[in-house]
């Protein structure tokens, strides 16, 4: 038992009490906490050192990134452009991922991982213009800038339209951080607002005048335009929408070797990585090799690149041969084939003639002699004589001279949904992997990207309205 | 603040109640103590005066010296870890010295072992604690037999569970204590190294993230720099009902590592050295493949047993290939350790010192993984006045680890076999894509240098109050660097044309604490104990990564790289401010009623939140002190113990901010910044609040030669921070922190120490654990849909759920219907969204899975017991061994899956003699689940065994010293197991933490190299 006695409570020991504690208080009373817990934060910007007009071109900048990094990716990502190619005959898989296998076989499972970050970056790019096009309504909406915007958001929606199930909303994460989500919308309901956005975006760019950027962005959204009312099957105003834009118009997204955020993914994917190869008939598509077509130039793989991760023979394309090669997301050669299609869609004889046009003069603004040996040599083509192979021979055309743009799933869609071919007729079909002993197995059934599972934490949301075409 | 401000005030008042006793004449105590059974001198025995803040430390000779005691009658009490608390009355005169001598006896339950706060620096005896607080003292522990802290850890508290993640030298390990509390943020405890907080990141080289360095899985650890050999104990505080004055940090537990003190004496040398192999013993599969031709009579190069049923194929006779290139051309190779050591202990009544030094070096079974660490350490005490001491810790560690690509990653020895050909080949022999031995070029590897140093003053103003002030800090300067040098391999362009890693960190934790603590009696029969303090913390990480590619040969810098530069910078500093008050009753010294109160401000709380309060309470009644007590024979001891708390773990940094990220975007030929929005931040924010139930009892029994301790726990997890997935369609960032969730964990634990013999020369102690932990998610969040995660979307976190429960179809049932030794999925129906074959007139379906997915698993253990025992005979040979149970745990044979699902080599792919539940499970993979491959996990694993030998006291005189004995241990020696893969605990995603969409529940098997055995003989030599 403690003996220790004690002399009582308070007395003449207090005074000295209350100085030791108060002494030991003082140091954290009495100063300021507050600036023990402010810690400095020199890596990143917040969201009030982006307000003002001096902060648009750096918001049209983050709309421009965000775009590349979901259209034609990194080498860290891929972008839609790699993963419509897979999903459809432009390229096959050489390597291991199931995540990715399930791109190839078109049987997509919408709890795989690969797809979210696909379509998480595509609504980023979506969301991205969409904050940008925002800023320039308040603080300058008669600036170019702003005409970009727009034209990004709306090839964003149309990408998001063409790869995806219907279904897709469009939510909004505020600057005060509420949630705003979306109704889920259908595929047509996606190509109308891509619409919208490129009607606002020619209004502000014609505005802007007849400087040579303003031009641009007025192709852009001339293009843009047309390739929302071709997806909605509203052939002659794509027609129109399309006439203006000279065949030598390009818009590029570029990437670069300054960052790993930069790289072009269908160069580091497929000659880094080895991940990818050129395909070749995949599943009863085209003969993107065989053809030898200078449209779509590619290699067998040498050293390092001679076989893929899988160990089958590895096939490279020639048309992103490094790092930095940037992809055309909008063209005039892409304008007139719109023009071609509504024309034979019509009856109208001059669709041939607008694709020999082409097939004689090359756009060399996006088809450089250097890069395309060959393409000033390409035949004329034959009326194959019967509207069915006539449609083969234009979708023909516009998976060679739009090969690896994000163009071909669109296309596939659009044969079954507005010329009626069968899924087969339209996609690789039948025993899949046949380029490796190791691979075995079916194509799928999809027909397009099913919305990934996260989607569901929007309470408007369960899943794709249809997985139509 | 204002609030701190007010809670300090508060305690302020509080602390004033107690005014106690004033100035008088002094004396002194001295004595002696020893074992009473052996009459042996007992060191380092805490002599304490009851009633006083005042004791000592016995010197090597058990002696101690107490000056300047105030006179009158005293007693004096004498505390050692293991022993019973002795007391005796002595009557100290003016300016004279009494003499006390003391008789310690070994107890299994000792009531009256010290235990330290970190926080306040102010100890306490176990009895007063309402809280199981678990204590591993490193005399108990052969060292021979662990080379690290974490199996120092390792089934030896209950309730504490490590998860080795497979055999990499220098590899991390999961540790949880009572389960796992929150969903998104870290699980790990709070790890505290004499009184400094320290980091505790489970991530290093080998993490996932922006320009870390990664080698496909394993990853190294900073707990497992700090060395065996320099720790005196550890103390284990389980939750929140103890940690409450650990604030915003504790809520998975803390682990108190107390280093090596000097005691008294002349100095004391002791040596060591180890030298040890370490071997793979492990039977791997071979690979199979078989050709057919198919309907129209063309070659198919692999006709499985799936496309055979479906009549794609027919199997061409004798064409079954199978090849095994890990067990034909291995790739593994017998690694080593070795270890020295040399330390000194000794010191004066005034001065003590620790000072030693390690060296440990240690060669994985796969190049080039290997370890080489030194360690040093320099403690010193110091009596600088009669009222204020000091002690300085300091430590300093140099590490240098490599690891080998394994796990996902097509470098790895163990992809490469099992991912290999059915045949063997002069060029790949039968790997891959190349033998793994071609990659062993590459350099991965982590520098670390490493200090931790404390300063701990104790002043004693007047006789009833301490002060205790603690300064410290954990520096670690880190380089994570990936060398892949030119022109070696022409595997793929970035291999060939070389790159260079090159990350650089200073990781800080400040550590400043502030305490006084007054003590008085308020009536003979009640003491008071009042404590008011200030926390400070400060953890900081600041980065530089490099990067650069196409190096010149001969170069191993981004000095020598020529394209592809990359180079960011990051600083996150957090730091959290806290105040708190505790009071303690003691009424007889043997009911104890503690209450507390901590409030804590952190800058990762967010903008719109203020100040975090975390109350405590506990009682502890020593009931067999009681004079009502039955004095039973068999009975010697019982306590009941109570307590509540709560503790808090802070948000990361960021997570609370909304802001952008910088980036370049290529405009033509121009760069121009550009942001991408980098958090989608909340500004509500708050620390994920665990509050916590404990209760129990601890009995000593047979004279205290046998000592149960039995705990009931159940604590919950509020506004528990989920990484809540965003919808994508928001086109913000994937994840937001959001305080939703709620956790609960509850369970037993109990550990039972038993002396079996004690007869003469023969010593036989036991000591048991086991303890039982029942996770369970109670809410995600109103309207938050199920996370999930880990591949074929195998785990998730769902309501009601255990956290990271394994979730699929479940294979019902299968059968070989029509006899033909092949289980097909024709003709089954379609689960979900995969469609099965259908063939008229086919065979009926085999296989037959669940309507929905089902509960599979959990992946941490729900029940675990440790065995660890020691014999001693004849005072030469000690022989001890540990058997260590984990039971109900899951694991996810990933590397089986991929193997017979995607990638067709397995042999129930291709060989119809295969056992028919290996096709079960890969057909049912091809239908849509893996839960074939979702195993059982549980096991017995022979962890430790080792003998010592102890020469005789004369041999040791003749080598001039004063005892020399020999170690031979082995570790990982045998495990029993249903699991089919090659190791039921290992983890490929040891990487994966807080953050991720799992947080850090990933379980996942998937091409681990399996632990290795160790065997080492270690020399100990003192002089």
């Amino acid at each position: 038992m403690p003996t220790t006695k004690t002399r009582g409570r308070a007395g003449s020991a207090l005074p000295g009490v209350s100085a030791l504690l108060v002494a030991l208080a003082v140091p954290l009373a009495g100063c300021d906490l507050n600036k023990l817990l402010d810690v400095p934060d020199p890596a990143v910007a917040t969201p009030g050192a982006l307000e003002g007009p001096q902060s648009l071109p750096i918001l049209l900048a983050g709309a421009q990134t965000d775009f590349q990094l979901a259209f034609s990716g990194s080498s860290g990502s891929e972008g839609i452009v790699n993963m419509t190619g897979l999903f459809t005959d432009e390229l096959h898989y050489t390597s291991t991922f199931p995540t990715r296998v399930q791109v190839d076989r078109r049987e997509i499972t919408p709890d795989n991982g690969t797809m979210e970050t696909i379509h998480r970056n595509l609504q980023r790019a979506r969301a991205s213009a969409d904050r940008a096009a925002r800023a320039y309504t308040q603080h300058g909406p008669n600036a170019l800038g702003h005409a970009e915007a727009l034209n990004l958001h709306g090839f964003s929606v149309i990408l998001l339209g063409e790869s995806y199930c219907s279904g897709v909303p469009f939510s909004t994460l505020t600057a005060a951080g509420t949630t705003e989500f979306g109704q889920p919308l259908t595929t047509q309901q996606m190509f109308q607002a891509a619409l919208t956005s490129f009607d606002q975006a020619l209004t502000v760019a014609t505005q802007a005048g007849s400087a040579a950027a303003a031009v641009q962005q007025q192709n852009l959204a001339r293009v843009g335009r047309a390739r929302a009312l071709l997806n909605l099957g509203r052939f002659a105003d794509a027609a129109a929408a399309a006439q203006d834009v000279p065949t030598s118009f390009v818009y590029r997204i570029f990437h670069s070797e300054n960052s790993a955020r930069q790289h072009n993914a269908a160069f580091s994917f497929m000659y880094l990585e080895r991940r990818w190869s050129v395909a070749d008939r995949e599943g009863g598509g085209l003969p993107f090799r065989s053809d030898n077509d200078p449209r779509v130039p590619w290699a067998r793989g040498t050293g390092a690149q001679a076989v893929g991760f899988d160990e089958s023979p590895l096939y490279l394309q020639l048309k992103y041969p490094n790092r930095s090669a940037s992809v055309v997301l909008a063209s005039g050669l892409e304008a007139r084939l719109i023009q071609a299609e509504a024309a034979l869609e019509a009856g109208q004889a001059n669709w041939l003639t607008i694709l020999n046009d082409l097939r004689a003069n090359p756009p060399a603004e996006s088809f450089p002699a250097a890069q395309y040996p060959g393409i000033g040599g390409l035949t004329p083509l034959a009326d194959p004589g019967t509207q069915a192979a006539r449609v083969d021979l234009l979708f023909k055309e516009r998976a060679y001279w739009m090969y690896l743009t994000a163009h071909r799933l669109g296309d596939a869609r659009r044969l079954m949904r507005q010329y009626g071919r069968t899924q087969a007729q339209a996609f690789p079909t039948g025993e899949w992997g046949v380029w490796i002993a190791a691979k075995s197995g079916e194509y799928g059934s999809d027909v397009n990207f099913p919305i990934p599972l996260d989607e569901e934490n929007n309470p408007h949301f369960t899943q794709c309205l249809d997985r139509d075409p | 603040m204002s609030t701190i401000r007010l809670l300090l005030a508060i305690a302020l008042a509080v602390a004033m109640l107690p005014a106690g006793a004033l100035a008088q004449e002094r004396g002194t105590i001295t004595g002696q103590v020893v074992d009473q059974a052996t009459g042996q001198p007992l060191q380092g025995v805490q002599i304490s005066i009851a009633g006083l803040n005042v004791g000592t430390l016995t010197n090597q000779q058990g002696r101690f010296l107490i000056p300047n005691v105030p006179t009158g009658p005293r007693e004096v009490r004498a505390m050692l870890i293991g022993y019973g608390q002795v007391s005796q009355p002595v009557n100290v005169a003016a300016g004279a010295t009494a003499t006390v001598d003391l008789r310690m006896a070994q107890v299994a339950i000792a009531l009256d072992e010290v235990i330290v706060n970190a926080v306040t620096g102010q100890s306490e005896r176990r009895r007063e604690s309402g809280n199981v607080v678990n204590t591993i003292r490193a005399d108990q522990i052969e060292t021979a037999a662990v080379a690290n802290v974490s199996q120092m850890l390792t089934a030896r508290a209950p309730g504490v569970v490590i998860q080795q993640h497979g055999g990499t030298t220098g590899g991390s390990q999961r540790i949880r204590i009572r389960g796992s509390n929150s969903i998104s943020l870290s699980n790990q405890p709070l790890l505290i190294v004499d009184g400094v907080r320290v980091n505790n990141s489970p991530a290093g080289l080998g993490s996932v993230g922006a320009n870390n360095v990664w080698v496909g899985g394993q990853e190294t650890s900073r707990w497992n720099d700090f060395s065996p050999d320099e720790i005196e104990n550890i103390e284990i505080i389980k939750g929140p009902a103890a940690a409450a004055l650990y604030g915003t940090a504790a809520a998975n537990g803390v682990i108190q590592i107390t280093t090596r003190r000097g005691r008294a004496g002349r100095p004391q040398w002791s040596a060591y050295t180890e030298y040890g192999t370490l071997n793979l013993d492990q039977q791997f599969p071979a690979n199979y493949r078989q050709v057919g031709r198919s309907p129209t009579d063309t070659r198919v190069a692999s006709c499985t047993l799936d496309a055979r049923a479906r009549g794609q194929c027919t199997p061409v006779a004798d064409s079954l290939l199978s090849f095994n290139p890990l067990m034909t051309y291995s790739p593994f190779r017998d690694g080593y350790r070795q270890q020295q050591g040399l330390n000194v202990a000794g010191g004066t009544e005034q001065v003590t010192y620790y000072i030693g030094g390690d060296f440990e070096r240690e060669q994985g079974v796969l190049d080039p993984n290997s370890l080489r660490k030194v360690n040093l350490r320099a403690n010193l005490q110091s009596r600088i006045a009669e009222n204020l001491t000091a002690a300085v810790t300091t430590g300093y560690i140099a590490n240098r680890t490599m690891l080998a690509w394994n796990d996902n990653s097509s470098f790895g020895a163990m992809g490469a076999g099992l991912l290999g050909q059915a045949v063997d080949d002069t060029v790949r022999q039968g790997y891959f894509s190349r033998h793994p031995s071609h990659f062993f070029f590459i350099d991965s590897g982590q520098d670390v240098y490493r200090f931790t140093g404390g300063l701990n003053l104790t002043w004693q103003p007047v006789q009833w109050m301490n002060v205790v002030g603690q300064a410290g800090i954990d520096q670690a300067n880190r380089h994570d660097f990936q060398l892949t040098a030119p022109g070696i391999s022409n595997y793929s362009t970035g291999v060939l044309e070389g790159s260079r890693y090159s990350n650089r960190f200073t990781l800080n934790n400040y550590t400043a604490n502030l305490s006084g603590t007054s003590t008085f009696q308020l009536r003979p029969d009640l003491q008071s104990q009042t404590t008011i303090g200030a926390a400070y913390t400060q953890e900081g990480q600041h980065a530089t990564y490099g990067f650069g590619r196409q190096l010149l040969i001969g170069t191993g810098t981004l000095g020598g790289a020529a394209a592809g530069f990359a180079v960011s910078e990051d600083v996150q500093d957090i730091v959290t401010v806290g105040a708190y008050a505790r009071q303690q009753l003691a009424w007889r010294d043997r009911v104890f009623v503690t209450a507390a109160l901590r409030g804590d401000d952190n800058s990762a709380f967010g903008t719109d939140f203020g100040l975090v309060l975390y109350p405590a309470f506990s009682a502890s009644w020593v009931v067999s002190e009681e004079p009502f007590f039955p004095q039973v024979g068999f009975l010697s001891q019982l306590r009941l113990r109570g307590a509540y708390g709560q503790s808090g773990q802070r948000p990361g940094f960021r997570q609370a901010e909304t802001y952008f990220n910088p980036v370049s975007v290529a405009l033509a030929a121009r760069e121009v910044t550009a942001v991408t929005l980098g958090g989608s931040g909340n500004a509500l924010l708050s620390p994920e609040r665990s509050s916590e139930v404990e209760a129990g009892f601890e009995l000593g029994l047979l004279a205290n030669r046998l000592g149960l301790e039995v705990t009931y726990y159940n604590k919950t997890t509020q506004d528990a921070l989920i990484a809540r997935r965003l919808a994508p369609s928001l086109g913000a960032t994937t994840t937001r922190f959001d305080n939703i969730g709620r956790v609960n964990n509850r369970g037993l634990e109990a550990m039972l120490n038993a002396s079996l013999v004690e007869r003469g020369p023969v010593h036989w102690d036991v000591t048991l654990t086991a303890s039982t932990n029942r996770n369970r998610l109670l809410a995600l969040g109103e309207g938050i849909e199920p996370i999930i995660f880990n591949s074929v979307a195998a785990q998730r976190h769902q309501d009601g759920l255990p956290l990271g429960a394994f979730y699929q179809r479940r294979v019902l049932s299968f059968e070989d219907r029509n006899g033909d030794g092949i289980i097909s999925r024709v003709n089954c129906p379609t689960y979900g969204t995969t469609e099965n074959p259908q063939i008229a007139g086919g065979p009926e379906c085999e296989v037959v899975l669940s309507q929905s997915e089902e509960f599979l698993g959990t992946p941490l253990p729900t029940r675990e017991i440790g065995f660890n025992t020691r014999i001693t005979l004849l005072n030469w040979l000690r022989v001890s061994g540990q058997l260590d149970y984990k039971g109900g745990q899951t694991q996810y044979n990933y590397t089986e899956w991929f193997r017979c699902a995607n990638w067709g080599n397995c042999e129930a792919t291709h060989n119809a003699n295969a056992p028919l539940d290996e096709q079960a499970r890969y057909i049912a993979a091809l239908m849509g689940t893996p839960a074939g491959y979702i195993e059982d996990a549980s096991f017995v694993k022979l962890r430790e065994v080792a003998f010592t030998l102890t020469a005789p006291q004369d041999w040791s005189r003749r080598l001039g010293g004063s005892g020399l004995s020999l170690t031979v241990a082995g570790r990982n020696l045998a495990t029993w197991t249903n699991y089919t893969g090659f190791d039921p605990e290992v983890n490929s995603l040891g990487y994966t933490g807080p953050g991720n969409a799992g947080g850090d529940f990933y379980m996942q098997d998937f091409l681990t190299m399996p632990p290795v055995r160790y065997w080492t003989a270690r020399v100990n030599y003192n002089f």
